[in-house]
C-alpha cells in the first residue's frame, strides 16, 4: 500500500527575501520530474526534525520542472526553512485539494483578490494560465486586487511589475500614501478601498485568498459589482496535520474538510457554513 | 462455547495477543489489559473507555528521521486483542475501517490484531449491548473477527466475521462456531432514517444555540478521549536525545475542544470559542460523516454522557436545537 505521508525529496535551487519575514524558495524536484497538480490544489512540505507545512507552489514562467513557495516566518517549521539556502533539500508529498474547475473558467473574465500572503495561490493560478497560453487577455478581463500592508511588504514586486503589462493590478496599503509602482496604481487603505478607486472588472469569476477578515468584507463588495454567491471562490487555509487525507479533522469547516473538498470553494457553499471567517 | 472452554481460549488467545478487557473498578468497567479470565467483568455494562487504542495508538511513529532523511517504519506491531468488545464499539471499527481504509500504518495494526465481540441474545431477539432494536441481521453489518453471544448462564455462541477468526477458532481446536459474510456497514432497508433527522437538528440550529452550551462546556475533550468514533490526530517530529538531527515523526491523540487545535501560524484560530468547538464536535458526527460515509458519526455508547464533567448529554443538546432553529430554515429548506 501506498504510504501518502511519504515524501518525495527536492533540492533548492535558490532563495529571495520578498520582505522582512517571507523568503520565497525556487526548487526542483530531486527525481527531475514534474509536480503535477491543478492551480489552488497545495503540497505538504517537510523538514525531517521539525515536521510538516502546507504550501502553494507556483510553476517557473521561464525554467521547465522549476517550481517556488513563499513561506512566511511564523513557526517553527517556517523558521527552519528561513534557514535553508540553494543546495539544501526538503521532501514534498501531494498534491491535495481540489484546486480551482478551470472550465468555469474559460471565455469569462477573471477578478483576483488577494491580501497579504494570500497571492501565492493566485500566483499559482497566473502562472498556470500564463504557462500553457490561457490566460487570453485579448478576449476577456483579467484584474488583480492586491492588498498588503506597505511598499515593504510587496511580494515578488519585479514580477508583478511585469504581470502588470500583461493585465491590470491594482494595490492598496495599509501604510503610506497613493503612489504608482511601474505599471500599478497603489492606493493607500484597506483593500475595500479598491472597490471604490478602480474599475474592477465585472462578469466573470472572482477569486479570494487572503485572511479571514479579508474574506468578511470584500465578499459584499464582490457581490455588490454583481457577483453571484457561485461565482466567487474562496481558497481557505487551515491548520492540517493529515493534510490532503480528511482524516485529522484539524481542517474541518462545517461540513467539509478544507484539505479534501477544498481549498477552493464557492461562496455559496460555505455562505451558511459557521466558522469559514 | 462453555466457560471452560472460553477460559482455555483465553489462554490460547493470551499466548499471542496482548489483552484488552473491561475490568471492574467501583461503579463502572475500564477497558484494560487483562492476564487472566477471571479478570475480565462480562456484564453489559459499557465501560468508559474504549478500545480505540488497539486501532489506533495513543501513539504512533510513523518515521524515523536521521540527518534529515526520513525512514519509514519498519517494526511491527505488537499483537493485541480487543476482547469482549459491544456492538457498538464494533460498529466504531466499521467507521474508523472507512476513514483509515487508504492509511497503511491503520491497515497494518488492523492485520496485527483481533477483535472479540460480544453480545447478548435473548430468545429470538438481542438485547443488552445491542439493544432492542438491533436485530439478528446486524451481525452482517458490524466487523468483528470473534464474536461470542451470550446464550445461557455460562454458554456462549460463537460466529467468526473474518478469515483470522476462523483460523484462530481452528488452531485452537473449536470449530462449532458459525460464519457471518460481513455486509456493508448500511442495513438493507437503507440509511438510518435517524441520521437526516440529527443531521438537521445540528445544521439548522441557531448560532445563539450553541452559545448556550458554549457556556456549560469546558471543552476539557473527556467526551473525544472516550468517544469510540472520535480520531482526532496531531503528526509531529521529535528529536531524540541521544543523537543530534535524529528522531522521529508521530501521530498522537488530540481532540478538537484542545485550544490550539485549528491554531495556524501567526497565531489566527478558527475554533476560537467552547461554542464554536462543541458545535464542530457535533457536526462531526452528524454532518459531516454522514456526508462522507453514509453512517452515523456516532454509535449511541452513551460514554460522553456520562464522563461529562458538566451533565452535558446529547438528548438534551438535540432538543436544545429543535427548540432553537434559525429563523431562516422553514419546514421545506434543507441546508446542505
Amino acid at each position: 500500500m501506498l504510504n501518502p505521508y511519504q515524501t518525495q525529496e527536492a533540492k533548492i535551487t535558490g532563495t529571495e527575501q520578498q520582505t522582512p519575514n517571507v523568503k520565497s524558495f525556487r526548487f526542483k524536484l530531486k527525481s527531475g520530474g514534474a509536480l503535477v497538480y491543478n492551480p489552488g490544489q497545495f503540497f505538504v512540505f517537510s523538514l525531517p526534525g521539525f515536521g510538516e507545512s502546507v504550501f502553494v507552489p507556483a510553476e517557473s514562467l521561464t525554467e521547465k520542472n522549476t517550481y517556488d513557495i513563499a513561506v512566511m516566518n511564523v513557526g517553527r517549521v517556517t523558521g527552519k526553512f528561513h534557514e535553508l539556502k540553494a543546495g539544501d533539500t526538503f521532501g514534498v508529498r501531494g498534491p491535495y485539494g481540489n484546486g480551482f474547475d478551470l472550465k468555469k473558467f474559460e471565455k469569462k473574465n477573471i477578478l483576483l483578490i488577494a491580501g497579504g500572503l494570500g497571492l501565492v495561490p493566485l500566483r499559482s493560478l497566473l502562472h498556470y494560465l500564463i504557462n500553457r497560453n490561457l490566460l487570453d487577455t485579448e478576449h476577456r478581463q483579467v484584474q488583480l486586487l492586491y492588498g498588503c500592508r506597505d511598499l515593504g511588504a510587496i511580494l515578488f514586486k519585479s514580477e508583478m511589475k511585469k504581470l502588470g503589462k500583461m493585465f491590470t493590478i491594482t494595490m492598496s496599503m495599509d501604510q503610506g500614501t497613493d503612489t504608482t509602482i511601474g505599471p500599478i496604481s497603489c492606493y493607500k487603505g484597506v483593500i475595500t478601498v479598491l472597490f471604490k478607486k478602480a474599475d474592477v472588472v465585472k462578469n466573470g469569476v472572482a477569486v479570494l485568498c487572503g485572511p479571514p477578515i479579508m474574506f468578511k468584507f470584500v465578499v459584499p463588495e464582490v457581490q455588490n459589482v454583481g457577483y453571484s454567491d457561485e461565482s466567487i471562490y474562496l481558497s481557505l487555509e487551515r491548520r492540517m496535520h493529515c493534510a490532503g487525507l480528511g482524516t485529522c479533522q484539524h481542517c474541518a469547516i462545517g461540513p467539509y474538510y478544507v484539505c479534501k473538498d477544498g481549498p477552493v470553494f464557492t461562496y455559496a457553499q460555505l455562505k451558511d457554513t459557521v466558522q469559514y471567517k | 462455547m462453555t466457560r471452560q472452554q472460553l477460559k482455555k481460549f483465553f489462554v490460547y488467545l493470551k499466548k499471542k495477543y496482548r489483552v484488552y478487557a473491561p475490568v471492574r473498578d467501583g461503579n463502572e468497567l475500564y477497558v484494560d489489559e487483562v492476564h487472566e479470565l477471571e479478570e475480565v467483568d462480562f456484564s453489559p455494562q459499557i465501560p468508559i473507555n474504549t478500545y480505540k487504542h488497539v486501532l489506533v495508538p495513543k501513539r504512533d511513529e510513523l518515521f524515523t528521521f536521521r540527518r534529515g532523511k526520513l525512514a519509514e517504519r519498519k517494526e511491527p506491531y505488537a499483537p493485541e486483542c480487543g476482547f469482549l468488545m459491544s456492538v457498538m464499539d464494533l460498529k466504531a471499527v466499521g467507521l474508523f475501517h472507512q476513514v483509515f481504509e487508504r492509511d497503511p500504518y491503520y491497515q497494518k495494526k488492523r492485520q496485527s490484531n483481533l477483535l472479540v465481540g460480544h453480545a447478548f441474545f435473548e430468545g429470538s431477539g438481542f438485547s443488552g449491548h445491542l439493544r432492542e432494536r438491533y436485530e439478528e441481521d446486524i451481525l452482517e453489518h458490524v466487523i468483528f473477527d470473534i464474536l461470542l453471544v451470550k446464550s445461557g448462564k455460562n454458554e456462549w455462541k460463537v460466529f467468526t466475521g473474518s478469515e483470522r477468526g476462523q483460523e484462530t477458532l481452528d488452531a485452537f481446536g473449536f470449530t462449532a462456531y458459525e460464519h457471518i459474510e460481513f455486509a456493508g456497514l448500511i442495513k438493507e432497508e437503507g440509511i438510518d432514517p435517524d441520521l437526516e433527522r440529527h443531521r438537521k437538528q445540528i445544521v439548522e440550529a441557531s448560532q445563539d444555540a450553541w452559545l448556550h452550551w458554549g457556556e456549560i462546556c469546558m471543552a476539557c475533550g473527556k467526551c473525544a478521549i472516550d468517544c469510540p468514533t472520535c480520531y482526532c490526530f496531531n503528526i509531529a517530529d521529535e528529536h531524540a536525545t541521544k543523537e543530534k538531527g535524529s528522531g522521529k515523526r508521530v501521530r498522537s491523540w488530540t481532540t478538537c475542544f484542545y485550544n490550539d487545535f485549528s491554531e495556524i501560524g501567526g497565531g489566527e484560530k478558527f475554533l476560537k470559542t467552547n461554542a464554536q468547538r462543541i458545535q464542530n464536535w457535533y457536526a462531526h458526527k452528524w454532518v459531516r460523516t454522514p456526508r462522507e460515509f453514509q453512517i452515523m458519526g456516532c454509535v449511541n455508547c452513551g460514554r460522553c454522557d456520562r464522563v461529562c464533567p458538566v451533565g452535558i448529554k446529547r438528548a438534551d443538546v438535540f432538543k436544545w436545537m429543535d427548540e432553537h432553529k434559525d429563523p431562516k430554515y422553514s419546514k421545506k429548506k434543507i441546508l446542505v
